[in-house]
């Protein structure tokens, strides 16, 4: 090969992804930005009449977010400590929900919560008292399937964490007479603390995108911004708006991202 | 081992079989009445039978439905193990500022809500005149890309460079090295990746719900729409389908590089058990921040030890 091929050669596979990604993802988005520039003024009405839908979502992801930590906590854990059989048992199952059809996800959970699903039907195996909680078309079973869905990727980013502590660390911490909950929290949690962060992060920015389980599962009491920009787009077919609402969308994703970055940046030059 | 170490082992396996049943009992219960010919959600519907499988197929709209999403599947699968090869060869095996930037790239999906990349897709049909399922295929395989990406990287990293340079000093020309050494190894990785990408091509509906109309509709687009208007017993059957094909798909993908990563990685060091996910922790040379986490869960490092 001559130097010149070598060298496009070398810088062929680079190019060819940038092209790509920048026609196939950056030229759409661009799109929207462009679009919102045809009415500026239209930009802050939108804002301001969106606003508690914005802040629905936000809570919405916050919540879904933090109720999921803990149990992605608890699966990372012993996952890395399981022996490979069990992992890779847990990997996969934890990866079913990220893989499947967010319908299925929807359909299992008022399999699970509807009149006559699991919950009722083990309510009374039970022979417990009363009528089973009517959880299906409230806040909590949207909440209960969007954990569901979040969960499982929070623990595989925290499963790399966990993974990398040195067992040593915890022996040294129990020979100088730490007791478990204090190991647990000064020595693994505090070693996770930026996996933790992301874990978080990424939990609320898939929650930003889970838009179709509250309209499903709890419906109109819980419209977040993502619905709205559906129904902008193939209901009301008002373009604009549906692009200063993307717009507040992206922000809201895209700004604890950033604050996990700066996190993590710090953590690495401590 | 103390006594107390043996309970607070039970109770965090205990943990996490909870855990893992809640994961698993939603799926085999849709898997359980999609399969039975029950006319509503109801757990006291009989058994599997063959029965809705074959109104399902035998129905010409959800059959077309399924027939298209298969085929974007099949598209969006190659396309991304093709995208994800390059940029993972871009990162993993050059340097310079085009590799960092197609790494960053790979990585902005992650975090651009899917409504709003709909939304600038819409936008490019109405301003290109660009075909709806084109551009739904594009958009699958933008978002499927990091993951593929994630994969092959991994897949390049375990590539030993020593016999690439071994064949090359024993007369190798480039095009034999590519496809006698470094592709034999890549494949379980890209058919991982293959699959992972088929499965979120099958289970991506906000896009087609942006693009496409009734008259091309795709899987779960056609599930969506039937969902909010009416309630088709077949859309419990579909979703049936999709647990069952995914989990014949993506699982056995992983199982092999879970068994290849056992044959051939080197004896784990138990103070460096190594990577399990490629994640924030391990965002590799050029990516840096939260990344998506992936199948890339059953590394060959992590599965050493």
């Amino acid at each position: 090969m001559t130097v010149r091929w070598r060298v496009a050669a070398r810088v062929a596979p680079a190019a060819a992804v940038t092209v790509f990604m920048v026609g196939g993802l950056v030229v759409p988005l661009g799109l929207v930005l462009v679009e919102l520039t045809a009415e500026p003024d239209r930009f802050g009405a939108v804002v301001r009449d969106s606003l508690s839908a914005a802040g629905r979502s936000v809570l919405l992801a916050v919540v879904v977010a933090a109720i999921a930590l803990p149990p992605a906590v608890v699966v990372a854990r012993s996952l890395s400590r399981a022996r490979p059989a069990v992992r890779v048992v847990g990997i996969l199952l934890s990866l079913l929900p990220l893989l499947l059809n967010l319908l299925v996800v929807i359909l299992a959970w008022l399999v699970v919560l509807e009149r006559e699903g699991l919950v009722a039907v083990a309510w009374s195996a039970l022979a417990l008292p009363g009528d089973p909680p009517g959880i299906l078309y409230t806040r909590s079973a949207a909440v209960l399937a969007m954990v569901y869905v979040v969960m499982p990727v929070m623990a595989l980013i925290l499963l790399d964490s966990f993974h990398r502590i040195d067992p040593r660390m915890r022996e040294a911490a129990r020979m100088l007479g730490a007791r478990p909950l204090t190991s647990l929290v000064r020595v693994e949690l505090g070693f996770v603390a930026p996996a933790l962060v992301t874990a978080f992060v990424m939990g609320y920015v898939i929650c930003l995108n889970l838009y179709l389980v509250p309209e499903f599962l709890t419906g109109p009491d819980l419209t977040t911004l993502g619905l709205l920009v559906q129904q902008d787009v193939i209901e009301t077919f008002d373009l604009r708006q549906a692009s200063s609402r993307a717009l507040m969308l992206f922000v809201m994703a895209a700004l604890p991202v950033c604050g996990a970055l700066a996190v993590d940046r710090g953590v690495r030059q401590r | 081992m103390s006594r107390s170490d043996v309970w607070r082992g039970r109770l965090s396996a205990a943990a996490l079989a909870l855990c893992l049943l809640f994961l698993a009992t939603p799926l085999v219960l849709v898997v359980w009445i999609g399969l039975s010919d029950a006319p509503t959600i109801t757990l006291r519907a009989g058994g599997p039978t063959t029965r809705s499988v074959e109104a399902f197929l035998g129905d010409p709209e959800w059959a077309d439905a399924t027939r298209r999403s298969l085929l974007m599947a099949a598209v969006v699968a190659v396309l991304a193990v093709a995208v994800g090869a390059l940029a993972a060869h871009a990162n993993v095996r050059q340097g310079g500022h085009l590799s960092v930037l197609a790494a960053g790239l790979m990585i902005l999906p992650a975090v651009v809500p899917t409504v709003f990349y709909a939304l600038g897709l819409v936008l490019l049909a109405d301003r290109t005149q660009a075909g709806a399922l084109s551009l739904v295929v594009l958009g699958q395989t933008v978002l499927a890309a990091p993951f593929a990406f994630l994969v092959m990287r991994i897949g390049l990293r375990a590539l030993r460079p020593e016999l690439i340079e071994s064949a090359r000093l024993l007369g190798a020309r480039w095009h034999t090295v590519l496809l006698r050494v470094v592709a034999p190894p890549l494949v379980p990785y890209a058919a991982v990746s293959a699959a992972i990408a088929a499965s979120q091509s099958l289970a991506e509906p906000v896009l087609a719900i942006f693009l496409v109309n009734d008259a091309t509709a795709t899987l779960p687009q056609r599930s969506f729409q039937g969902l909010r208007f009416t309630f088709d017993p077949l859309i419990m059957t579909a979703a049936a389908l999709i647990v069952l094909v995914t989990a014949a798909v993506a699982g056995p993908a992983l199982v092999l590089v879970h068994r290849r990563g056992r044959r051939t990685a080197p004896p784990a060091d138990p103070a460096d058990p190594g990577p399990a996910v490629p994640g924030p922790a391990d965002p590799g040379p050029a990516v840096s921040g939260p990344v998506v986490p992936g199948p890339a869960a059953a590394t060959p490092a992590e599965t050493a030890s």
